[in-house]
């Protein structure tokens, strides 16, 4: 398993856009992803509960990946937080 | 406004919200209340659980084809970008992971679907409820959507109403975006919801709408039954109930102002209504109606006040300079035959014969057209408007021969919508072309010489006015849009709603290229987008020199009354000054509103912007 943590940078933080973007990335890689919001665990698979999360800006997540693409998997998930949803303005 | 003095027997109440979507409405209150449903807890016995489960996957499944419909159906009246509201819906009720869990626990609790329902949905509720972002708790009342909609399945209960006889305003605690949508296809005149914000997707819905809503009003609707009089100021944010005269009166008038749609015109309209106003000056400004619903209920609002504004004397009478013919779709739930568009449009144009009936050709997106499951990355830079009818040529033929039909008493236009290139129109053309001989060929009767124009929306038909304007008959600025693509802002998304500047100089420029090169050659030169019902706007429309504006039925007399006000020549030259220095939309709000000022027209004209920009600066929140 490897994991890294994230903070939240866009102003409208995880909402109901990006967390369905998040699933859908997620879902195209056979590991397993979670994510760790103050000791509270979600499936990053499940849209309900990335919404559940209701991360605003600021906040700091742990993604945990687990499996044979965990590695891609990883990268490709940072890259859309670090990006910020690609919601961040000029 | 203070003269809440207690009249007759009904006690007058007033209830401060948030704005959520302009514009005022006057109406009586239909009261919505919604039954939210439980899951029971009882022992389910291990032989029942088989089949616990398979109704928990056919609740699913019908959900899922509900909230796709009804997608479809915000798609065509809203656009693709509020109606993704649905396409997360549609994930949710798809997450498999809460779906897996469900039936697990089906199993090894011996419990109901309704009652794990109930728990699981509830459980991640209660969870974003603790949020202190308001924008996730607004997330609570999708989820109740969704888990409500299970429950209703599970429970056999009925079909929620959502139609509304009598035009209303409509008052509950809480609305669903389905809700919303759906009762959007009756006559609802504004929407009062206790619940939510202004990024809820139901302020979101009703903004796409044009309905005026309040949100967050808490507790007003325990004080409102069926049938109370109501005021819904989405200028103010405040809910009226049981107004005096005196606050009605006053209402009536400030609507007039308010580019407030849905809102019945009655009575008669003064003599300077008539479908030609004129500046102080003398300069002519020929008003026209956008149809946006195909309804039969705007239909008839629609002719009530074409009636009423017959002159004395004249056969004049106030017609449509856009009818967004894709709204017939939304009563078929398809496209409509050409046998049923030819009654359609030929209905139209014979019920407001001789006045002017403008047609636009279907302006929808890909997925009418397309079965299944595609999606496009960008649908507004996508499959849309005319491009999908030179795609689809029998759709397209048979369209235009139904209009063409339409014409034959010499009133019926036709207008392309989303061209982009001049080899898009040649193509359009053709098929004109071609629909003109198949009706030769059957002796149909039809106007030889119905007027064809098109749209100018996307930046590229401004720019190329000069080569566009040989082929056809006159020029119609669609606002909306041109906005949109000028500025890269989709005024859908909240985010970024703040940019949306349909005053930016950069699309007034447009504008004015636009208008010059069809006065050049001597063309009409219309606009149909919102712009022509913002108050700010009109003079500097009058001052770019456009011919005809087309506005929403409620705010024909508002533009009429600006319009007697204004001077052309002092018009001309507000925007000669607007083009020398304006920077910025807010810069030339600005300078409207210190032209205004000075002629003291300021508060007939400006007062409720001054207001929205309060709203805007929520919204940016």
């Amino acid at each position: 398993m490897i994991q890294q943590t994230v903070t939240i940078i866009n102003r409208a933080g995880l909402h109901t856009r990006p967390a369905a973007a998040i699933v859908k990335l997620a879902s195209k890689f056979d590991s397993e992803f979670y994510i760790v919001k103050d000791g509270f665990r979600i499936n990053g698979k499940s849209i309900i509960g990335v919404m559940t999360l209701a991360a605003a800006q600021g906040t700091t997540l742990e993604l945990e990946f687990d499996g044979p693409d965990e590695a891609e998997a990883m990268k490709t998930l940072v890259e859309y937080f670090e990006k910020g949803f690609e919601e961040m303005e000029e | 406004m203070k003269h809440a003095h207690p009249s007759e027997a009904k006690q007058i109440l007033r209830f401060s919200g948030i704005a959520a979507s302009r514009g005022i409405a006057i109406g009586p209150a239909y009261r919505y209340f919604r039954t939210l449903l439980y899951g029971e807890d009882r022992d389910l016995l291990p032989t029942e659980v088989a089949y616990e489960i398979e109704r928990f996957d056919g609740a699913v499944l019908r959900a899922r084809q509900e909230i796709e419909k009804v997608r479809r159906v915000a798609e065509q009246k809203v656009g693709v970008s509020a109606s993704s509201i649905f396409e997360a819906q549609m994930m949710m009720v798809s997450d498999e992971i809460i779906l897996k869990r469900i039936r697990k626990r089906i199993k090894s609790e011996l419990k109901p679907a309704a009652f794990v329902v109930d728990t699981e949905f509830s459980h991640h509720q209660h969870t974003l409820k603790s949020s202190e972002n308001m924008l996730m708790r607004e997330r609570v009342d999708d989820i109740e959507d969704i888990k409500q909609r299970l429950l209703r399945y599970l429970l056999d209960r009925q079909k929620w109403l959502s139609r509304i006889e009598v035009p209303s305003i409509l008052v509950a605690d809480m609305l669903t975006p389905a809700d919303a949508i759906l009762f959007a296809r009756s006559s609802v005149l504004a929407f009062s919801i206790d619940s939510g914000g202004v990024t809820s997707h139901v302020a979101i819905l009703a903004r796409s709408l044009g309905i005026p809503a309040l949100v967050g009003l808490h507790s007003a609707a325990d004080h409102v039954e069926t049938g109370d009089m109501l005021i819904l100021d989405g200028e103010r944010g405040e809910l009226i109930v049981n107004p005096d005269e005196e606050t009605l009166q006053g209402y009536r008038q400030e609507q007039r102002f308010v580019l407030a749609s849905g809102i019945q015109p009655e009575g008669r309209i003064l003599e300077d209504d008539a479908p030609v106003v004129r500046t102080a000056d003398g300069h002519p400004l020929k008003i026209l109606m956008n149809l946006e619903f195909g309804s039969e209920v705007a239909i008839q609002d629609a002719e009530r006040l074409s009636e009423t504004t017959v002159l004395v004397g004249t056969d004049k009478r106030i017609g449509f300079g856009l009818v967004r013919t894709e709204h017939f779709l939304l009563l078929h739930d398809e496209f409509p035959s050409e046998e049923e568009q030819t009654v359609l449009y030929k209905d139209l144009a014979d019920r407001f014969y001789p006045a002017p009936v403008t047609l636009r050709t279907f302006d929808v997106g890909g997925d009418k057209v397309l079965s299944g499951s595609y999606r496009e990355d960008n649908p507004n830079l996508g499959w849309r408007g005319l491009r999908i009818s030179l795609d689809e040529p029998d759709l397209f033929l048979g369209q235009l021969r139904a209009c063409l039909r339409a014409s034959y008493r010499g009133n019926v236009k036709v207008m392309f919508p989303m061209v982009t290139t001049a080899d898009e129109l040649t193509r359009a053309l053709a098929f004109l072309e071609q629909a003109r001989n198949d009706l030769r060929k059957t002796s149909d009767l039809f106007d030889e010489n119905m007027p064809v124009g098109i749209m100018v929306e996307v930046p590229s038909a401004a720019l190329m006015a000069e080569t566009f304007i040989p082929m056809v008959d006159y020029f119609s600025i669609g606002s909306n849009d041109l906005t949109q693509y000028t500025l890269a802002v989709d005024r859908g998304n909240d985010l970024i709603s703040g940019l949306f500047q349909e005053l930016h100089p950069a699309v007034l420029r447009l504008i004015q290229l636009t208008t010059e090169t069809a006065k050049r050659h001597g063309k009409p030169i219309c606009i149909c987008g919102e712009l022509g019902g913002n108050p700010l706007a009109t003079p500097v429309l009058i001052g770019l020199g456009i011919d005809e504006i087309s506005v929403a039925p409620g705010a024909v007399r508002g533009l009429a009354t600006r319009t007697r006000r204004l001077n052309y020549e002092e018009c001309k030259a507000l925007v000669q000054r607007i083009f020398a220095t304006a920077t910025s939309g807010e810069d030339v709000k600005r300078q409207v509103l210190q032209f205004l000022n000075e002629r003291e027209l300021i508060d007939a004209f400006s007062e409720l912007n001054l207001r929205q920009a309060s709203v805007a600066r929520l919204m940016k929140k």
